[in-house]
């Protein structure tokens, strides 16, 4: 018997709780020659400004062990140019598209947001408070419980359609942003973006990235990721996407079992670009080999003594 | 484009400071020169990424195709695919990149101008090239050769162009022209004079920079296959941008090496921002 993998998020119905990340997945019809994107829970659209981003200067990546740093700047088409060009081929996949937004302020987050809610074809938004890479990445937003209240609250109140909040690891205290963004009103959570880091040259002496610090994914950083999670998920009522180098079946489960209702794959589509396929045929078999009958049976199940949490 | 299981033939050292690998594909696919791979070691973890290599040279036969590469052993990646035996099995996503692009003009002399590594992206067009019946000489610099050390690529080369169109460049004079490569270019442009010519490299950015100014001096058209850090190799990352000002756009924008690259006309690179 063939398991029920479909979840329910922010009053969506996703068919598996397998998404891509913003950011690793492109505009999504990249993955369109690799495999039916519609097999997909959901897909997270690289991030959307206002304007068209140019994005840093070279080196923008470097390879670190079991993981890699990035510094990209959020390069993006701009959101008209999405709409227009991306969206029309993109909403034909039996897919949830959940488009991330970005802005260098908060008016500009209003303004993306207003031109998608003129759209068809997405289901929901991803704010992103919390790329570490450009001043205008939202890190702002992100350190700041109040600051991310007061965005949250803003975007949910022109928003046609529901607020998935993507939380910063580099916050001080991420569970005290997630509680402020989940009383603003999001509908749920994804968490957590790249954290950052540095990377040397001992040759030069001279950072590996143009823009010095960048932020890293990948492997390495799954178990901070998946601590977050839990703690995150144990202290909100809303539902919370996990991310943070997911690369197995097994790493996905371990995100389901700390309380994530759904995860996002990420890096791994840069070395696997049927990475989230395997996934999530590696999530069928195992459920079908364990006899359970509804993945949702799985999600927060983490049996962890109280004294330990 | 597809993700294909190759099983390797041989992956052996080869002088002066290269490892040839030797893969079979199971089916016979379509490649333009100059374009690459990105390959791992089967349920790899560690390095993160996949390889990117130019594919050398191919063989269509009965049962598929054999694709060779030259690598150098650089770092990690590279250390762990030279430790890979004839039957290992290599996962190898492409072909991917533009490639160069066909050249339509038969009274052209094809100039190859290679440094070090970059020379394996040069073969399938010199082979194309010579194929066609088109003039093509080949430029190629190292640091240093052994004087008596046999260099099978360049046996590769000089069965597909003939010896005498070959020049090797060394930067200490231990074999061939004393020099940098670009310098013995001059020299052949000044002695040759050719009437027309066209310009095709790969190899490091201070020699493609060198091979950009004088093909503008001269005012000929030039080709160069750039090399950047990718993790992806599919236009995903957008890590491997490059700042180029297209003629059909003028202002200047990132593009990806792995997509609208690698190979790029030399005046659409803005050299001093690689």
């Amino acid at each position: 018997m063939s398991c029920d993998l479909s979840v329910e998020i922010a009053g969506l119905r996703f068919k598996n709780p397998i998404l891509t990340a913003s950011g690793t997945f492109g505009y999504g019809l990249e993955f369109a020659p690799w495999f039916d994107l519609g097999r997909l829970g959901g897909i997270c659209t690289k991030g959307l400004s206002l304007k068209p981003l140019e994005g840093n200067p070279p080196p923008r990546i470097v390879e670190t062990h079991g993981g890699m740093l990035n510094s990209i700047g959020l390069q993006n088409i701009g959101v008209r140019a999405f709409v227009t060009e991306k969206l029309p081929l993109l909403r034909q996949f039996q897919t949830h598209i959940i488009a991330n937004v970005f802005g260098s302020c908060f008016e500009e987050y209003l303004d993306v947001i207003r031109i998608l809610d003129d759209a068809e074809g997405i289901a929901a938004y991803e704010l992103n408070i919390s790329c570490p890479n450009v001043k205008a990445g939202g890190m702002e937003f992100g350190n700041d419980p109040d600051e991310a209240a007061r965005l949250t609250e803003a975007c949910k109140r022109i928003a046609r359609r529901p607020i998935i909040v993507k939380l910063s690891p580099n916050a001080s205290d991420v569970v005290r942003v997630a509680r402020a963004v989940e009383e603003a009103g999001a509908d749920a959570l994804s968490a957590i973006n790249t954290i950052l880091g540095l990377s040397i040259d001992i040759y030069t002496r001279r950072p590996r990235l143009a823009t010095g610090m960048g932020g890293l994914s990948g492997p390495a950083i799954k178990p901070i990721a998946l601590r977050m999670v839990y703690q995150i998920a144990c202290a909100v009522r809303i539902p919370v996407i996990g991310i943070g180098g997911i690369a197995t079946v097994e790493d996905a489960l371990e995100f389901l079992i700390a309380g994530a209702t759904a995860v996002q794959i990420g890096t791994a589509n840069y070395y696997d670009p049927l990475v989230s396929i395997k996934i999530l045929e590696g999530l069928q078999q195992f459920c079908q080999q364990q006899g359970i009958t509804t993945i949702r049976t799985l999600i927060g199940s983490l049996q962890m003594d109280e004294r330990l949490a | 484009m597809r993700d294909h299981r190759v099983r390797i033939l041989s992956n052996a050292p080869e002088p002066p400071a290269y490892w040839r690998l030797r893969v079979r594909l199971s089916e016979a696919i379509a490649i333009r020169p100059g374009q690459f791979v990105m390959v791992r070691t089967r349920e790899q973890w560690e390095p993160l990424w996949r390889r990117a290599l130019v594919i050398y040279r191919m063989e269509e036969h009965a049962e598929g195709m054999d694709l060779e590469f030259l690598y150098k052993v650089l770092g990690r990646g590279t250390t762990l695919l030279s430790r890979q035996r004839p039957g290992d099995e290599l996962e190898m996503l492409g072909p991917l990149g533009n490639g160069f692009p066909p050249n339509a003009e038969t009274e052209v002399e094809a100039i190859l101008i290679s440094g070090g590594i970059g020379l394996p992206a040069l073969y399938l067009l010199a082979e194309g090239l010579a194929r066609d019946g088109r003039a093509v000489r080949l430029f190629h610099g190292e640091p240093t050769v052994e004087p008596n050390a046999s260099l099978p690529f360049f046996e590769d080369f000089a069965r597909a162009l003939g010896p005498e169109a070959i020049t090797l460049a060394t930067e200490d004079g231990s074999r061939g022209f004393q020099g940098l490569v670009t310098e013995a270019v001059e020299a052949y442009l000044q002695r040759a004079r050719p009437r027309r010519a066209i310009f095709y490299a790969c190899g490091p950015t201070p020699m493609l920079r060198r091979v950009a100014e004088i093909a503008t001096q001269r005012e000929l058209p030039a080709y160069v296959s750039l090399e950047a850090r990718m993790a992806c190799g599919f236009g995903v990352c957008l890590g491997c941008a490059v700042k180029t000002q297209f003629a059909s756009d003028r202002a200047p924008h990132y593009r990806r090496v792995c997509v609208e690259g690698p190979i790029f006309r030399a005046e659409e690179v803005i050299w001093n921002e690689l």
